[in-house]
This record gives structure tokens, C-alpha cells and sequence, in this order.
């Protein structure tokens, strides 16, 4: 544990976000609070349209809240300029989206490495760390291999591989397993519970599947832009 | 995107079929008007005919009529057509009807009192084109400028359409052929007379008994001959015209199929949906013509206007080519339903051609499969070994093109060179691209930290559509460098030639070097002016003019041998340089090589000729090269042509100087500048001197180079905006990864770049390939020219340098638009 680590991973205060669409403003967000402390496996759960998606961008300098503030690993992220907060981000925060996002001429190693070629570093300079994420996710034998050569969790393990290769302080996963069968989201989820108990980071998922809840440490449901309900259920759970 | 390509494509057909039909139209309608019914004519040197041979042959039996003829070209003095072109013909009026045509406006004077027009001395027959051109009605005065000083005529008739009316495009005037003498100092000379037979004249005895009397005064030859020059010109301007367009054509082609794929693919998902909800295949390709049949019609009329602007400037650039050949120079246009046509066939044509693949593409793959897109693209991945098999087997027979098969014809030799030229760039992007792209990614990465990997990305990941960016950008660039190479050549040639016959000679002539046809001859006395002028050492004394060989005219010159066997170099083929030239000199001749081809004779053979001395018999003693056209030409010793034609003085003189040339020369002048002004050309003067000639013929070619490059600037636009506007996510999830927008735009100009470069690499190549042909076989054929290849590495190198930054420029625009996508849209599904 480090220095940072004495103050929250994510804070949000008082935030809103509002889009205008051609019909007029839509409130995406509407005053969200929350702390996340490191090492803690966070689920976001709430109807399509409830903000949750928006929350995540926020938190992850994708966008810019309307009003109120987020800060992530004690830095302001919402007073940012979009380069700088990409600066940011690829040094401090992994995002994994739910369509496995990965960038189809690249191989999978050279995937894995995105962050931190954009950051300066070399290929050959991080083969310790992509042998190990490699070995960690089990995904070694398609280390020259092309996207379109994997299956779905294969992919999305490669996309979590390249989320935790900066050793990021905080994981943001954007329906991580909404295009994955049960048996492969099951592994998923056990490789975030694996690598938030291992390296001690704020996990933020947010789902629709209930089963994601099993590995969280917290449930966070979100309605009309606000926190419905915030329960830890390992804590609340006798024993 | 796809209307401009379409556009461009039409714009550049139709502009050149205009440009060049008017041409055509004009200097067949001249050469026809102006030799009328004659079936004969006298022509002299630059000086002209002696008119007193006018009198001498009139009476010989079988001539009905002799019409004599002096040509002008004026400009006009007043405002708003000062500078305009004016021709102005010599006639006489009494005699010239017989010849040509007149037509005159019933209300003007020429169609009552003919007398009037002779007797007044500055009475002008205009046409009616140039009366409403200029604004000029009877009795108003045209005020011209000609060499003699400004000249002012009273327009005393006009002349309707039909006829002389039409020579020139209509820019022609006509006055007394004696009162025009005396206008522009010419008195006793005439350009041209024209012979009328009889119907029933015994043609070989008429120019047997004309040719006697005329001596060697002056040249007999058949009016039909002028037909072949005039086919000579028309078959250069065709020639570059169907060069051009076939390399613009092409390359529209293949950006139209390019933009049009992009449309296409854009509606994917949308002709998925409609085929999910029970259209056929069939159909959905049927909405994929139409719409390409509707953006061929909005670019065919698109293209058609810009091409009516177009043919403008093709056609000024054709009339300054026609006019340093012909003396035409084109004033209109022509607008002929064929060019509309044409533009209408090229946009449909390449429309249509255009969607054929993206339209079988778009139904090829199952429609739940495009509607439920995962993300990531499927794509073949060929095995290295199957990869380098490809290109290597494509790449040999490439070069066995290009070396090996050299036998067959030159322009099929170019054809194949050219079009397997661009299929194997083709193949190269396709399949060694991405292998390239991989093998240098650590490189890459090595010299352009941080986004050296992801360079080329935008390139991969459509495949199909930067091959045929690439063959686009190659047929363009190698389109350019031919032309390049093909200037180079011939200024080398002219320079090397002229050069390497006078090694430290320096050229003389009366009269601007640069103005073709405004030279005049240098008088036998000044020639001894020079002759004896302190510190020159030797001087080659060089006469041209032109005889009747077997009915065909053909170039002659006299020059002075001896000093040329001391000095000089001969361009021979077969013999050596000094012993030709004291062959000559002891009374034998020396033929050029296209004579040699046209008349099927050889060294060694007597080659019998008609002199106003009677025929002579010369043994040929070796052949040389020579640009004298499709007859070729012969050479003698000067005191040999002395000896049986007639001289008015010296087409130019080469001398050498001992000493300082410049005080040598500066003497030369002060000598003779009572006589004539005398120009020099020595040393890079030379180098110019051949240049111009050759821009002659190359400006047409610079403009199709500018336009080209054009089109080559927007396929390198088109192939990233389409890239970049289907990889939205995949740009969106480099932002997420944490690329700022400088690495973005950086990355996608590395791309344009990198796109660029490979197309230079290639076309460069293929324009050296196809310019070997070009040079050696296709213009040889075409211009009878024996032409040195030559290729200038600094012109190749700034012309790299200069679609680099066609490419950097064209790479800035989709740089812009893709910088600004939100991270966010990393997460939104597609």
C-alpha cells in the first residue's frame, strides 16, 4: 500500500451530467456521492438509461460532468483537459468495455501494451509484465495472435490484461461480460475478483448481470441518475 | 467524394475531346481551305518564291490557273483583342478564285467592284467572324501590328462563311497579294504559288517543264503533301491527348470504385436489415447501381461544365503547339455533341464499373452476421510463405515484362508494363503491405516513440481499399515521372546532338533562336564578315532547304564539310564521324535514318537526284540521325549544293573561337550589325535553346500532371477519411487507452504518409519502366525521333519531395475530423 492509498481510489461529489439531444436536456446524472476506497470490488446495477454508464465515463475522464467533482487517485479528473486526462488515465486507470475493444491489426500482446507504448515505453521493454498477464489470465498460447483469432472471453481477458499492465490504482469495467455466455462470464469476473485481492485497486463494474454481484464487495443501484441503494453484502453477511 | 472523382474523370475527357477536335477540325479545315483546288505548288526557303517565276510558268501548257499567295501572321493594335492573332493572306484577287473560295456579303463592295479592292492600297477583306469579333464594319479601319511597323487597312467587304472565310477559325484577312508586298517590305517575293490543272493536263509533264523553268530558284512539289504534315501534327496532339486520358481516366476510375466502396460500405447494416426483412440480393444490388447511376449523372454534368472550362485551357495549350508547327493557332472552340458523349460514357462507365464489387461485396456476407457486428473484423490471414509466393511470382513476371519481352510492340510492351504494373501494387498493398507494416513496426516504434507501433493501423484494417489508394497514387505518379522522364529525354537529346556535332562551337543565327519560324537566313556577306573576323578559327557554313524526292519532300542541307571532319562530329550511325564528313566532301551524300527507312536505301547504293542542273547521281556514303520528320533528310558538302542549287545565304553558322569567345563575339557583332542581329548560342544557352523547343510540347503534359496530382491528393484524403470514419471506435478506445489528440492526428498523418511514400516508391518505378518504351519505341514510331533515354534523379527526387507533400496536405483534413471523437464512444455499441 502506498501514500495514496490513505485516501479514497474514486470520490464523486454532487454530480450531475446533462446531454442535450434534439429534443431537448436529458439528466443523466443527478447528484451522485460516492467514495471508493482501494481494493475494493465495486458493482453498479440499475435499468438502461439510469446513469450508470455515465457515471463510469465520468470517473474515467471520458467525458466531463455538468456540474459537481470527481477525483481519482487524489487528482481533480473533471478540471482536466481531454489530453490530459488521457495522460492521466493511461497511467492510472484501466477501462474494459464490453465489446471487447481491442484493436484488430495489432496482436494480442501488442494490445495488452497499448497504454504504455502511447506512454513512451517499448515493446521489448515490458516482456516480463505481458509473460506474466499472459500467464495470469491464461491466454499465453495467443500471445501472437490477432483479434479475430479469439473467442469472446479470450478477448475480453486480453482487454482486462491491458487494463491491469499499468498497474492502474483503479479498473473501470463497462459491462464487461453483456457478450458472454455464463460459463466464460463466470471466469471473467473470477479474474477481477483475482486482480482486485492481488493488487489491492478500485474495481467499478457496471452490469446487468446479477451474477457479477456474487464476486462485488459492494452493490450500488442506480435509478433516474441517482444511488437507489449502496449495500456491501460481504460485510452485512454473518461470519 | 465519388461525384468529384466521376467528375474529374468526365471533366477530363470531355475537355480533351473538345480541346482536341477543335483543333483537329481547324487545322484540317486550314491546310483544305488554303490549298483550295491546287494540285501544285512553288515554295521557297525562308526568303520565298521570286515573283517573276509567276510569269515564267503561267503560260506552260496544262496550268489553268497560278495564284500567288503571301502569309502574315499580325497582331491586332487596339483594345480588347490587342496582342489577338490575326492572319492576314496575300491574293490576287483576280487570279486566286480560281484557287479558293470566296464568299462575299451581298451588301459589301468585294461582291460588285473587285478593282476597288486592288486599287486601294490599304484596302483589308476581313471575315465575318472577325467583323463581329472586332466589332468592325465597312470602311472602318483595322489597326495591326507586324514586323515592319503598325499597319492600318480599311475594311472594304466581308467575306461570309464558306471558303477562305473559314481558314484560321475565321481570323483571317485578305488583301492584294502586291499591295501586302510593299505593306510589309517583301516586294518581289512571294510565300507560295498555287498551280491549277487543267482537267485533262499530263501531271508529269506540267512539273517536269515547271520544274525547268524555275530552276533551282525554288521547290515543285505536290499540294497533297501539306495533308501529311497537317495528319502529322494531328497524330502528336492525339497521341498526347490519349496518353493523358487514359492515365486520368484510370486513376478517377479507381478513386470512384474507392468512394463508392465507402458508400457502400457505410450502408452495410442498412442493407443488411433490409435483406433481414425479405429483399433479395438480387435488389439490394439493384439500390447500389442506382444510386451509383445517380451520383454518375450528377458528376457526369458536373464534369461536363468544369470540362467545357477545361477544354479552354487545352485548347490555348494545343493552339501554341499547332501554332509552332502549323502556324494555326485555334481561336474557338468547337463544342461537338461526341465530347458530351464521351463525357457522358466515361461517367457511366465508371459509376457503374465502380459498384460492381462493392455491391456483390455488400450481399456476399449472411445479414445477421453484419447486423450482430462483434466488434472486430474477420479478415483472411495468409501464411507468410503464400504471401511472398504471391508477390515474388508477381513481381517476376513484372520484370520479365519490363526486360525480357522487349521484342513485341512498343506501345502493347507499354500497356502491359503500365496496367500489370498497377495490379501488382495492387497486390503489394494487399498482400505485402501488411506484412511490411508488421516487420517494421519495431523500427517504427524505435524512431517515433510512442506511436511508431500503432503507425499503419488505419492502412490494415482496409485492405482492399489501400490497394487501390496505392495503385491510384502509383499510376499517377508513375503517369508523371514518364512525362518527366520523357522532357528530360528530349531536351538531352536536342542538347546532346546539337552539342556533341559542334563540341566548343558556338551556334549563330540571324533572328531570335527561340522564334522557330521568325529566323531569317544569314547573307553571304556577313557569313565573310564573320569568316574574317580576328580569333575565329573555323567556321561551318550550314544551308537547308527542301527538294522533291519520288514525289515526297524532303529536307536538304548543304554545309561545309572540311570544317566539320576538323571541328565537328557528325551524328552517324554506321560510319565514323570524320571519314562521313571528307566523304562528303569529295561530292558523295550522306542520308538520315529515317530516310534511309522511308526510301528503302542504303550506304553504298547511288541515290539519283533532280537538280535545276539536271539529275545527279551521289553515292551514299553513311547514314546519320537527324529530326527533319517522317522523309527524313540528305546531306552534302556546301560547294557541292552550290554547285547545283541555288543559295540565298546560311540557315546558321557554327564557329570556333580561339581565345576570349566574349570580345571575339562582341567583334562580330560590331562587324555585322549593319546586316543582320546575330545571336549566339553557346555553353547552357544550348541547354535552353533545346528546352524551349521541347516545351513546345509540353505544356499540354505539365497541365494533366497538375490535375493528376490532384486526384492522387484526394484518393490519399479519401482512403484515410474512410478509414478513419469506420475506425470511430477503434479511435475512440485509443483515447480511452489514453492517446491524446496530438498522438491521434500524428498517428493518421504517419498513415497518409506512409501510404504516400510507398505510392512514390512504386510509381516512381513504373514510370521509369513504362518510360523506356515511351522513349525508345513509342515516341520513335510516333514522331519518326530517335530520342536518347535520360532521367534526371534530381527532378525524380523533388517530385518524391512534392507528393509527400500532396500527402502530408491531403492526410490534414481527416486528421482534423477524427481528433476530436470522444473517448466515451469507446463503449457505445456500434
Amino acid at each position: 500500500m502506498n501514500n495514496l492509498d490513505n485516501g479514497p481510489a474514486v470520490q464523486t461529489r454532487n454530480l450531475h451530467k446533462t446531454y442535450e439531444d434534439g429534443t431537448g436536456e436529458l439528466q443523466a446524472l443527478r447528484g451522485v456521492d460516492l467514495v471508493v476506497p482501494y481494493g475494493e470490488f465495486v458493482c453498479v446495477l440499475g435499468p438502461s438509461g439510469s446513469g450508470k454508464s455515465s457515471l463510469l465515463h465520468l470517473i474515467g475522464g471520458l467525458d466531463t460532468p455538468t456540474e459537481g467533482s470527481v477525483s481519482v487517485s487524489g487528482t481533480r479528473i473533471d478540471s482536466l483537459t481531454p489530453d490530459a486526462a488521457a495522460v492521466f488515465r493511461r497511467r492510472t486507470v484501466g477501462v474494459v468495455h464490453q465489446f471487447f475493444n481491442l484493436l484488430p491489426s495489432l496482436t494480442v500482446e501488442e494490445n495488452i501494451a497499448t497504454p504504455l507504448l502511447l506512454d513512451g515505453k517499448r515493446l521489448p521493454q515490458l516482456e516480463q509484465e505481458i509473460e506474466e498477464l499472459l500467464d495470469f489470465f491464461q491466454i499465453t498460447a495467443h500471445r501472437y495472435r490477432y483479434p479475430d483469432q479469439l473467442s469472446g472471453g479470450e478477448m475480453q481477458r486480453v482487454a482486462l490484461a491491458r487494463a491491469v499492465l499499468i498497474q492502474p490504482r483503479v479498473i473501470l469495467a463497462d459491462e464487461p461480460t453483456g457478450n458472454l455466455d455464463a460459463k466464460t462470464s463466470e471466469d471473467v469476473l473470477s479474474f477481477f475478483r483475482r486482480t482486485v485481492d492481488e493488487r489491492r485497486i478500485a474495481l467499478i463494474l457496471v452490469t446487468h448481470d446479477l451474477r457479477a454481484t456474487s464476486h462485488a464487495d459492494r452493490i450500488i443501484e442506480m435509478e433516474d441518475g441517482k444511488v437507489k441503494s449502496d449495500i456491501r453484502p460481504l460485510a452485512d453477511r454473518p461470519g | 467524394m465519388t461525384i468529384l472523382a466521376i467528375a474529374t474523370a468526365v471533366a477530363l475527357a470531355s475537355g480533351l475531346e473538345m480541346a482536341s477536335r477543335s483543333v483537329e477540325a481547324e487545322l484540317e479545315r486550314t491546310a483544305d481551305v488554303l490549298a483550295g483546288s491546287a494540285e501544285l505548288e512553288i515554295t521557297g526557303g525562308p526568303a520565298g518564291v521570286p515573283e517573276e517565276l509567276l510569269s515564267l510558268i503561267e503560260d506552260v501548257h496544262g496550268i489553268r490557273a497560278a495564284a500567288p499567295l503571301l502569309e502574315a501572321t499580325l497582331r491586332v493594335r487596339a483594345e480588347p483583342h490587342l496582342g489577338e492573332a490575326l492572319h492576314l493572306l496575300g491574293v490576287d484577287l483576280l487570279a486566286d478564285t480560281e484557287v479558293r473560295a470566296y464568299k462575299f456579303n451581298q451588301d459589301s463592295v468585294g461582291a460588285r467592284d473587285t478593282m476597288r479592292l486592288i486599287l486601294a492600297e490599304d484596302s483589308v477583306v476581313v471575315t465575318e467572324e472577325l467583323s463581329h469579333r472586332l466589332s468592325l464594319g465597312l470602311n472602318e479601319t483595322l489597326e495591326l501590328d507586324s514586323d515592319t511597323g503598325p499597319v492600318d487597312l480599311k475594311v472594304q467587304a466581308i467575306l461570309r462563311g464558306g471558303g477562305v472565310a473559314d481558314a484560321f477559325g475565321g481570323q483571317v484577312a485578305v488583301m492584294d497579294v502586291y499591295l501586302m508586298q510593299a505593306l510589309l517590305e517583301r516586294q518581289g517575293f512571294l510565300d507560295r504559288i498555287d498551280i491549277v490543272l487543267e482537267d485533262d493536263a499530263d501531271l508529269a509533264n506540267v512539273i517536269m517543264v515547271v520544274s525547268q523553268r524555275i530552276g533551282g530558284r525554288a521547290t515543285l512539289r505536290r499540294a497533297a503533301l501539306r495533308g501529311e504534315w497537317v495528319d502529322s501534327t494531328i497524330n502528336a496532339i492525339r497521341f498526347i491527348i490519349w496518353a493523358i486520358l487514359v492515365v486520368g481516366v484510370l486513376v478517377a476510375a479507381l478513386l470512384s470504385f474507392s468512394t463508392l466502396s465507402l458508400s457502400v460500405d457505410r450502408r452495410n447494416r442498412e442493407f443488411a436489415i433490409l435483406r433481414s426483412t425479405g429483399l433479395e440480393p438480387r435488389r439490394v444490388r439493384r439500390l447500389v447501381y442506382t444510386d451509383a447511376l445517380l451520383f454518375s449523372s450528377v458528376g457526369t454534368i458536373l464534369g461536363i461544365v468544369i470540362g467545357m472550362f477545361l477544354s479552354r485551357i487545352f485548347v490555348s495549350i494545343l493552339s501554341s503547339l499547332s501554332a509552332y508547327l502549323q502556324d494555326v493557332e485555334i481561336q474557338q472552340l468547337t463544342l461537338s455533341p461526341a465530347a458530351v458523349l464521351i463525357g457522358v460514357a466515361v461517367g457511366i462507365v465508371v459509376g457503374i464499373l465502380g459498384s460492381i464489387e462493392p455491391a456483390y461485396r455488400t450481399t456476399a456476407k449472411a445479414p445477421l452476421e453484419v447486423i450482430k457486428n462483434k466488434g472486430v473484423a474477420n479478415r483472411r490471414h495468409h501464411s507468410t510463405t503464400q504471401q511472398t509466393l504471391s508477390f515474388f511470382g508477381l513481381t517476376s513476371v513484372w520484370i520479365f515484362l519490363a526486360v525480357g519481352l522487349v521484342s513485341i510492340d512498343p506501345s502493347v510492351h507499354l500497356g502491359l508494363i503500365f496496367f500489370l504494373g498497377l495490379a501488382l501494387s495492387a497486390a503489394m498493398a494487399r498482400h505485402g503491405f501488411p506484412r511490411l507494416i508488421r516487420t517494421m513496426r519495431p523500427l517504427m516504434e524505435a524512431l517515433i516513440p510512442r506511436i511508431g507501433r500503432f503507425i499503419g493501423t488505419s492502412l490494415l484494417e482496409r485492405p482492399l481499399h489501400t490497394a487501390i489508394t496505392l495503385a491510384t497514387l502509383s499510376g499517377v505518379i508513375a503517369g508523371v515521372t514518364v512525362t518527366m522522364i520523357a522532357v528530360s529525354s528530349l531536351s538531352y537529346t536536342l542538347d546532346d546532338w546539337t552539342a556533341s556535332q559542334y563540341p566548343n562551337g558556338v551556334f549563330v543565327v540571324a533572328g531570335n533562336p527561340l522564334g522557330g519560324k521568325d529566323r531569317e537566313n544569314i547573307s553571304k556577306d556577313t557569313t565573310q564578315l564573320v569568316r574574317t573576323t580576328p580569333g575565329v578559327r573555323a567556321v561551318f557554313d550550314h544551308y537547308t532547304t527542301s527538294i522533291i524526292y519520288k514525289g515526297e519532300e524532303v529536307l536538304i542541307a548543304g554545309s561545309s564539310m572540311v570544317a566539320m571532319a576538323k571541328h565537328g562530329r557528325l551524328p552517324t550511325i554506321d560510319t565514323d564521324p570524320r571519314k562521313l564528313a571528307l566523304a562528303l566532301a569529295r561530292g558523295e551524300i550522306a542520308i538520315s535514318d529515317q530516310f534511309k527507312k522511308r526510301f528503302a536505301i542504303d550506304t553504298g547504293d547511288t541515290l539519283t537526284l533532280s537538280t535545276p542542273r539536271g539529275p545527279r547521281n551521289f553515292r551514299i556514303a553513311g547514314v546519320i540521325r537527324d529530326y527533319a520528320g517522317p522523309t527524313g533528310s540528305l546531306n552534302v558538302d556546301l560547294a557541292v549544293f552550290d554547285g547545283l542549287w541555288p543559295r540565298t545565304g546560311s540557315t546558321n553558322l557554327v564557329i570556333w573561337i580561339d581565345g576570349e569567345i566574349e570580345s571575339v563575339l562582341a567583334e562580330i557583332r560590331r562587324r555585322t550589325h549593319n546586316y543582320h542581329d546575330l545571336f549566339f548560342v553557346y555553353g547552357d544557352e544550348l541547354k535552353r535553346y533545346a528546352s524551349s523547343v521541347v516545351g513546345q510540347f509540353t505544356a499540354m503534359l505539365d497541365i494533366a500532371s497538375y490535375l493528376t496530382a490532384i486526384l492522387g491528393g484526394i484518393a490519399i484524403m479519401n482512403l484515410l477519411l474512410g478509414s478513419t470514419m469506420e475506425r470511430r471506435r477503434e479511435i475512440a478506445l485509443l483515447r480511452s487507452a489514453g492517446a491524446t489528440s496530438h498522438q491521434i492526428v500524428a498517428l493518421i498523418i504517419f498513415d497518409g504518409m506512409l501510404v504516400t511514400s510507398a505510392g512514390v516508391v512504386v510509381g516512381i518505378v513504373l514510370g521509369l519502366a513504362c518510360a523506356y518504351p515511351m522513349i525508345t519505341g513509342v515516341v520513335r514510331n510516333a514522331f519518326s525521333w530517335w530520342v536518347q533515354f535520360s532521367v534526371d534523379t534530381s527532378e525524380l527526387l523533388i517530385l518524391g519531395l512534392l507528393f509527400l507533400v500532396v500527402g502530408f496536405l491531403a492526410s490534414l483534413y481527416p486528421a482534423w475530423q477524427i481528433q476530436g471523437i470522444p473517448a466515451r464512444e469507446a463503449s457505445v455499441p456500434e
